[in-house]
């Protein structure tokens, strides 16, 4: 179905000297230098929080996680496959440690009503499902990158991309915060 | 195309990643089905609450917690990693490749190249005694072998400048200054003392 229906897409993956500079940085990273490693936490620090914060439904908890993931990605970043980008590794780290946190995350009616309500209606669909529709439409990532961090075929990642849109749909319409009739 | 078909396309619509028949066809399904262009509009609401969904701007206080963090881990590397392919360790590398090829080089150097004056040489005086080697032309040949070409002392051949012989592009042909007909004509004689 991809293949017939969808265009072909440029790919919107960064430039080849930016992607360059990252690779210089991810070396000198690997080396131990905390410099380099900053400089690296600078371009994706906002990304991750962003991540964590949809997913968890929880500030606080979200900016905490977020210094986890990058202490613990540093660690883990001389044994990394260095064949990947830095992003895309970075990002199936933070998803696979999200994994354990959302299965014993439990938010009280209290907490949900605090945070933003596209967050909390976010916090309805899947993991799986939400993941793909953060990275698509909040972090605005490639659907061929959020293919290399999940491990799955554009189709896949297109599926869940449309499922979670319409869920989000179906969501907003029962909360009643969508106009309707507006069409043309 | 019909609703159901439509609805699927929906998503790959609003991203502009439809192949040019196919959206034309959806844009036709569109302008006769008023569900599925609510449903459009719908979906066009959604991504918009979505792109407005709060994105928190890290602060410098995150970068600094994870620095602070890293700092009092002491994370060490292990040096093959903090010095494998670093520019100091690629010029250490070069500099020992030469130094030993330029020593191996120095080491297997013929000893012929050494020069000394010939005065300085001291050659012990042949004693009364002593028997000089043998030449090659002083061992006889055996019986029946046929005499052979000189061979291995240059010193001994001309250039044949008379008629025959010699390569087609004129350069004359060495041949020996004495004729070889026997054993021991061809080399001087050693001389007997120095």
């Amino acid at each position: 179905m991809p293949g017939r229906f969808f265009a072909r897409r440029k790919s919107t993956t960064a430039p080849a000297p930016q992607r360059l500079e990252e690779t210089r940085l991810v070396v000198r990273a690997r080396r131990g230098d905390l410099d380099a490693y900053d400089a690296l936490v600078q371009r994706y620090q906002n990304g991750v929080l962003t991540f964590c914060l949809q997913m968890t439904a929880d500030a606080e908890l979200a900016m905490r996680l977020s210094v986890e993931y990058f202490v613990l990605a540093y660690e883990l970043l001389a044994e990394s496959d260095a064949k990947a980008e830095f992003g895309v590794w970075l990002y199936r780290l933070v998803y696979e440690q999200l994994q354990s946190v959302l299965a014993t995350l439990q938010h009280s009616h209290r907490e949900l009503n605090q945070i933003d309500e596209v967050t909390r209606y976010l916090s309805q669909l899947p993991v799986d499902v939400r993941a793909v529709v953060v990275w698509a439409d909040l972090l605005q990532l490639p659907s061929e990158e959020i293919a290399a961090i999940l491990k799955l075929t554009l189709g896949t990642v297109e599926t869940r991309r449309h499922s979670g849109r319409m869920q989000l749909r179906r969501i907003f319409e029962e909360a009643g915060i969508l106009r309707t009739g507006s069409a043309a | 195309m019909n609703c159901f078909f439509a609805n699927h396309q929906f998503s790959a619509y609003l991203d502009e990643r439809l192949r040019e028949e196919t959206r034309l066809e959806l844009e036709k399904h569109l302008g006769e089905c008023g569900s599925c262009r609510q449903q459009l509009d719908e979906l066009r609401q959604v991504l918009a609450r979505l792109r407005c969904a709060p994105r928190p701007t890290a602060d410098l206080a995150l970068r600094s917690k994870i620095r602070f963090r890293l700092t009092k881990a002491k994370i060490e590397r292990p040096w093959t990693q903090r010095y494998l392919l670093s520019p100091f360790t690629l010029l250490i590398g070069c500099v020992s490749v030469f130094v030993i090829l330029t020593t191996l080089s120095w080491w297997r150097r013929p000893l012929t190249t050494v020069e000394a004056p010939v005065e300085n040489i001291n050659v012990p005086a042949p004693t009364a005694t002593a028997t000089p080697e043998p030449t090659p032309a002083q061992i006889p040949a055996p019986v029946g072998a046929k005499p052979r070409a000189l061979r291995g002392d240059w010193n001994t051949l001309q250039p044949d400048l008379g008629t025959g012989g010699g390569s087609a592009r004129g350069r004359p042909r060495l041949k020996p200054r004495a004729s070889v007909g026997d054993w021991g004509t061809a080399l001087p004689k050693p001389t007997e003392s120095r």
